[in-house]
């Protein structure tokens, strides 16, 4: 089951960039468990606890095993699982979890990307609303940051309209990304 | 460090201006038309879920401004603004001549546990105790998932957003809360706004991001059309892929008029009541009459709908005629400004996106969600009749079909159509034929698709799916006849 689903929230469009720059962490792996329990200390408030088997941590330290809890707003997300599958492949774009221990992907679908095989077994990574306007101004603002990227990944960025990307030139632009926010 | 500083703050103001749509998301969208549809024990099956219009369908409005700078800074929007403005953006329904709704406000909040009366919904304490148990097993009668109370929750900095730990990005949501499984009737919805995004700061720096009035107001109407029991339309989607091919929206005036309030992307256009627009398009319109028709004869100062709609129904069917093909948008365009005055609905929007199956069960006699891996949807019907079919609810006149592919990235949230993510269109449709429609008729119009890869393979038949009209002896006869010529 695709990645999909995030509750009945309106968003804002955000671009890899800004995605990127508003999270903590990125990491890269399966979905080893969903459970749909009460938050700790939020009366009323169900949270949905994902646990990811982590391949690689793209952004950050995240742990082999990292647990992350999201709130769950409406009802029938509970039947769901807000989108989360066990046995799902990732890669989560997370915000820093708050005071409560919530988090979110960033820009909610925007940053839950799910990974699969081509037929030529190349990885792809599409998020949740296919990848429209991921690329959008990032070209610009590269450039403005005096961000150099690889030659493919540079043609992902100015060509891509929407639909998959190749997972590892995503991930080498978040990398390079993230590298120049830690030197701000 | 200056320079630094200076491409930053130019990163920063790129995000800013980007923002020029926003992703509208509702989860389980059965579209365009009704957001939620009944199912085997959950509702009606294949009968929308809808509130009772009987009565007044009626909300409670948070005490609090609506948006408020932060650290308790200005009030930006008052309460009273706010509760004119949500009764304003309730009203553009409300007001549709062919669509028996009245939507009322009836006053403040009721108390809640601890939350008093008439009280200020301010921190995520308080959002969770007037929603109340979400799990549905003990909510407080008052609360909206106890079916207490629609209420309609100003979080005028943001506070609560982010102490769900929701990303800054997220405006607001709608969210449904109770219903009759029985009759498949609403009783209790909820909608919270994050006044964040009006309190006249635009600091992208900060994670604070401005919408303009008209902007935030059209998409709010779109979450209370949710909120009323409308999914997502998509009609003029040519838009939203030449914005994504070029970088830059090119939307006429048409364009923007005919794409409906619920297009599952907003933005992309000039917001209606800028453009001098009506802020529901024909599509809008069509389907919250349809939801909600006006019966004859009409009330004073509204229409019935038999007399003002007729219908175009049907099955999309693959190539074969026989096999109906589920997920496929159609469009009916008046030949007359067909950019402007069109409806749509997605084929099959009456069936479940997921059937689910018994056979994987521990006991398939006794299924249970403990014991099954994928019982389905309980929502949509399992009626195999309606899989492919479609209506749409048009104004007299001359109408095109025009077939196409739900667009890719409405998955999820954004879905339009029961089938999630959606498919590409099994085959194309083009056809000059008009249809016309008459007021208080249905049209049948089936549509074939063309260029379908065959749906079954040498040794089956799509005989197999006909009526059977045949005694089951004839039919086998003629099966193995049918195999011996291929």
């Amino acid at each position: 089951m695709p990645a999909s689903a995030q509750s009945y929230a309106i968003t804002v469009p955000r671009n890899l960039g800004q995605l990127v720059d508003e999270s903590q962490t990125v990491a890269q792996g399966w979905v080893a468990s969903v459970v749909v329990e009460p938050h700790g200390q939020l009366k009323n408030l169900m949270t949905v606890v994902v646990t990811l088997q982590v391949e690689e941590s793209v952004k950050g330290s995240v742990p082999k095993t990292y647990t992350f809890s999201q709130a769950v707003i409406d009802r029938r997300d509970l039947q769901q699982k807000m989108g989360y599958g066990v046995g799902q492949h990732l890669l989560l774009i997370l915000i820093k979890p708050n005071s409560y221990g919530l988090t979110s992907p960033a820009g909610m679908e925007q940053g839950r990307f799910r990974i699969e095989a081509r037929t030529d077994g190349k990885l792809v990574a599409t998020n949740g609303v296919a990848n429209t306007g991921l690329f959008r101004g990032l070209d610009s603002q590269l450039q403005a940051r005096g961000v150099r990227v690889t030659p493919e990944v540079q043609m992902m960025v100015t060509k891509s309209g929407v639909g998959p990307v190749p997972l590892e030139q995503l991930k080498s632009l978040i990398r390079t990304i993230a590298a120049a926010d830690s030197r701000k | 460090m200056r320079k630094r500083r200076e491409k930053l703050a130019l990163w920063r103001r790129s995000a800013a201006a980007i923002l020029s749509f926003l992703l509208l998301q509702a989860h389980v969208a059965f579209a365009g038309g009704p957001l939620v549809v009944g199912g085997p024990a959950q509702g009606i099956s294949g009968v929308p879920l809808v509130w009772d219009n009987t009565n007044p369908v009626m909300y409670r409005a948070d005490s609090g401004p609506l948006s408020q700078q932060p650290n308790g800074g200005a009030v930006v929007i008052t309460n009273a603004q706010g509760v004119a403005r949500v009764q304003s953006m309730f009203g553009n329904w409300a007001a549709v001549p062919t669509a028996n709704l009245k939507i009322n406000s009836a006053g403040g909040l009721l108390a809640v546990g601890s939350f008093p009366a008439n009280g200020d919904v301010k921190t995520v304490t308080d959002f969770l105790t007037v929603a109340g148990d979400i799990t549905g097993q003990a909510p407080d009668p008052n609360s909206c998932n106890g079916g207490g109370q629609s209420p309609i929750m100003f979080d005028a900095d943001g506070t609560i957003f982010d102490g769900l730990g929701l990303p800054p990005e997220v405006i607001g949501f709608a969210f449904q809360c109770a219903f009759n499984p029985t009759t498949g009737k609403i009783i209790s919805a909820g909608a919270i706004l994050n006044g964040r995004f009006q309190d006249g700061i635009n600091n992208p720096n900060a994670n604070n991001f401005e919408l303009t009035a008209a902007e935030f107001d059209q998409a709010f109407t779109h979450e209370f059309g949710h909120f009323l029991g409308l999914g997502h339309s998509q009609i003029n989607v040519d838009v939203l892929l030449n914005a994504i091919n070029t970088g830059a929206p090119n939307c006429s005036l048409d364009d923007d008029a005919g794409m409906p309030l619920m297009f599952p992307v907003l933005g992309l256009c000039t917001a209606k009541t800028t453009a001098g627009l009506p802020i529901l398009a024909v599509d809008d319109a069509a389907w919250i009459s349809k939801l909600y028709p006006v019966s004859s004869p009409p009330p004073a100062g509204k229409t019935s709908f038999n007399a003002a709609y007729g219908t175009i129904g049907g099955t999309v069917f693959f190539s074969d005629g026989v096999t109906p093909a589920q997920g496929v948008n159609v469009i009916a365009r008046n030949v007359n400004l067909p950019r402007r005055n069109a409806a749509s609905v997605v084929s099959g929007y009456l069936f479940t996106g997921n059937p689910g199956q018994t056979v994987t069960c521990v006991n398939p006699a006794m299924p249970t969600a403990q014991t099954c891996s994928n019982l389905g949807d309980p929502f949509g019907s399992h009626d195999p009749a309606l899989i492919g079919h479609f209506e749409i609810p048009l104004p007299p006149g001359t109408y095109t079909l025009q077939v196409e592919s739900v667009f890719a990235g409405f998955a999820g949230g954004s879905s339009v159509g029961s089938l999630d993510p959606p498919i590409p269109a099994p085959g194309t449709y083009s056809s000059a034929a008009t249809v016309s429609v008459t007021a208080g008729a249905t049209t049948t119009f089936n549509i074939t698709l063309q260029g379908t890869q065959p749906r079954f393979d040498a040794f089956e038949s799509a005989s197999l799916l006909a009526p059977y009209l045949q005694p089951i002896w004839l039919r086998r006869e003629q099966i193995i006849r049918e195999r011996q010529t291929t």
